[in-house]
Order: structure tokens, then sequence, then C-alpha cells
């Protein structure tokens, strides 16, 4: 019974990567050719935008641009405050870019490894995004805090309490670039067993559902990798005044954390 | 088994040419493509806004005309009500004169008529008395000179 099951399996191709060794490292050239194909299409509508950019009635990209950089905008408002301005455009460039290196999965393309597989399944790209994020975050945090106030925020809101709090940090930087990784890694190996186990005359019609739902992830992926990109941006430049005090005592009736 | 490849969880040369890659990417977006279209939205807002402040300034004008124009009605009326108060009492005064120096004067033509009747009364009694007198007659009865009767009665 599980014999044709496991042949199947045996048959199916997860090599979506085009791996060439030079001078001793190995680079994936597929995922390098897609990111930059993606961050050319970035540019490529940026600048078309910017060169019709009006302050009367936006055209439909401009509007598309304007959209998502005043949703940036206020929420990097409401969480940081006036401080977080720099933080916009590396949340947005983040958005747009892994939005459209997700999207590049549309692309119908041969048996794997294919000529453009989304960049972002692949975990270099995704943990390079991660490590640029972090490695922003605390220096923006060494930065609005002093060494000093950023050693200490490790030892806080208790000193043995660091243990912890030198996991969180490790784990973010992982769980950014995992969940971004896996999300779009899972939905490539979804695609790959759809077309090896359905008949080819039944197998389109589930293709196409399934990259639809593809691209709904990709939109959230890239929204909550913006999102937390903020957030942790928010975290590091709260200085003293901005950290609630400890509560004393219990918590009073209709008093909300 | 499934086709082997190398672990792919864990990064290779790839993760610096991507972190190069979006590196430029996202210098790009910063330095050149964001401050442009953000320069635009807020000159749109400041536009908005000036637009809006206009309309709630000419708003404010309106208002104000309209109490303006209220306030002058009122004050045009009170004013035409005060004149034609005056009007009033000056032909009230005016008709009330008229009606005295008529009466003024039909007493005195009156009164004249009443002296000239005597007089010519006077004159003419005086002159049958001297026609009596040369004649040698008493004087007759003087029935003339009745009083005229009243204008009107």
């Amino acid at each position: 019974m599980t014999q044709p099951i496991l042949a199947a399996a045996e048959a199916i191709n997860l090599d979506f990567y085009k791996a060439v060794t030079f001078g001793g490292f190995t680079f994936h050239v597929n995922t390098i050719l897609a990111t930059v194909v993606a961050g050319a299409v970035v540019l490529g509508a940026g600048l078309y935008v910017r060169r019709r950019a009006t302050a009367g009635v936006p055209g439909k990209a401009q509007l598309a641009w304007e959209v998502v950089i005043g949703a940036i905008e206020r929420q990097v408002e409401r969480t940081i405050g006036p401080r977080g301005r720099r933080v916009v455009p590396l949340a947005f460039a983040l958005f747009a870019f892994i939005l459209i290196a997700s999207w590049l999965e549309l692309i119908p393309g041969g048996p794997h490894p294919k000529a453009l597989p989304p960049p972002t399944g692949d975990i270099n790209l995704t943990a390079a995004l991660a490590v640029l994020v972090i490695v922003g975050v605390h220096a923006a945090s060494i930065r609005a805090k002093g060494l000093r106030g950023y050693l200490r925020h490790y030892f806080r809101p208790m000193w043995w309490l660091f243990p912890l709090n030198l996991l969180e940090e490790l784990a973010k930087p992982m769980s950014l670039a995992l969940r971004l990784f896996g999300n779009v890694f899972a939905g490539m190996i979804m695609v790959v067993l759809i077309a090896e186990l359905f008949p080819p005359f039944v197998a389109p019609l589930p293709l196409v559902v399934w990259k639809l739902f593809a691209m709904f992830v990709a939109l959230l992926q890239a929204l909550i990798f913006a999102l937390l990109t903020i957030l942790y941006f928010e975290t590091a430049l709260a200085t003293d005044e901005d950290e609630p005090k400890a509560q004393v005592g219990p918590m009073q009736p209709g008093e909300v954390i | 088994m499934l086709a082997a490849t190398n672990n792919f969880l864990v990064p290779n040369a790839t993760f610096l040419v991507e972190l190069v890659a979006f590196l430029a990417v996202f210098g790009i977006v910063a330095r050149f493509l964001a401050p442009p279209l953000r320069r635009a939205m807020e000159r749109r807002q400041r536009e908005i806004e000036a637009g809006l402040a206009r309309g709630e300034e000419a708003d404010r004008r309106l208002r104000e005309a309209e109490i303006a124009y209220q306030e002058s009605l009122a004050r045009a009326r009170r004013e035409a009500r005060v004149i034609r108060d005056d009007a009033r009492a000056v032909g009230d005064h005016l008709r009330e004169e008229g009606r005295r120096r008529g009466q003024e004067e039909h007493d005195r033509l009156v009164r004249r008529a009443e002296a000239d009747i005597e007089a010519s009364l006077a004159r003419a009694r005086e002159a049958l008395r001297r026609e009596a007198a040369s004649l040698g007659a008493a004087p007759p009865a003087l029935s003339v000179g009745r009083r005229p009767e009243p204008v009107g009665s």
C-alpha cells in the first residue's frame, strides 16, 4: 500500500537551488539571479513613480506606493514617534522587496532548479534580511540609549532575567529569517507535490488555487516582516522615560495592562 | 531517496551576495525614491490643508457678512421706523397747525364781516337820521339792521 507512495516520493525533486562552487565558496546562482530580478522590478517601479510623481492627482502607480508608504509612516508614527522617520524607508524597502521576490513564484518554470525561484525560499536571503534588520536595531539602540543603557536593558526588569533576554535577542533574527523562509519554502514544496502527485489533466486547477493562496501568504509575510521591523526598532529606541514603571500592588478593578 | 542537496538551512556564500544586493536596493529606495514621493505627499497635504483653511475662512466671512447684513437691516428698519414716526408727528402737527390757522382766519373773517355789517348798519342809520332830520320828521322805527342770520343756519 505504501510502496506506490514511496516510489512517487522518490521521484519528487526538491532541489530548488542551482549551486555553483567558486573559489571554495558555494553560490546559489538562480537565487542570486532572482534577487537581482526582484530588485530590478522594485527599483524600476520606483523610478517610474518618481519620474511621474506629482502633488496633484496621483496616478495609479504613485497611489499604490503612497498607500503603502503612508500606512508605514502612520504605523511608525503611532509606535515610535517622530524619531522613527528613518525606519520608514527600511520597512518600505523590505515590504516591497519581499513581496516582489515571493511573487516570482508565479512565474512558471520547468523542473527544479528553476531559473527564477522565489529567492525568499532560500535561507540565504531571509537570513541576510534578518541580520540586516537586527544589526540595525542594535545599532539604533546603542545610539539612542548609549552603550551602558543598551547593556543595562538586558538586565531589566530583573537582573536574573538576563539569560532570557539574551535568548530573546538571539531568537529574533532566527524567527524573522525562518518564518519567511518556511512559508515560501513550504509553498514551493506544495507546488512540486501538486504537480507530481496529481494527474497532468487535473493538476492545473489545484496549482492555480495554491498559487493564489501563496500570493496571499507572500503578502502577509511581507507585511509581518515590515511590521516586526518597526516593532523591533520601537523597542530599541524606547528610552527609560518610555518604559512603563513597575506596578506595585494588585490590579484595581477596571485597570487595563 | 529524495534528490540529495546541501543542507538548505545552512547559509553559504550566497548570504553575502544577498546582503549586498538588498543593501543596494535599500540605499536607492531611501536616497532617491522615497524622498521625492514623501515631498509630493507632504506638498499635497499642505495644499489640501490650505484649501480647507481657505474654505473655513470663506465660511467664517460668509457668517460674518450674514450677521453684518442682518444688523444693517435691523438698523435700517429702526431708522425707518423713527423717520416714519417723526414724519407722522410732523404731519399731525402741520395738520393741527393748519386747522388752527384756518379756524383763526375763519373767526377773523367772521368778526370782520360782523364789524363791516355793524358799520354799514351804523352808516345806514346815520343816513336815515340825517335824511329824517332834513325832512323834519321823527325818525322811523329802526327796523333796519337786523343782525344777519349766521351763515348756514
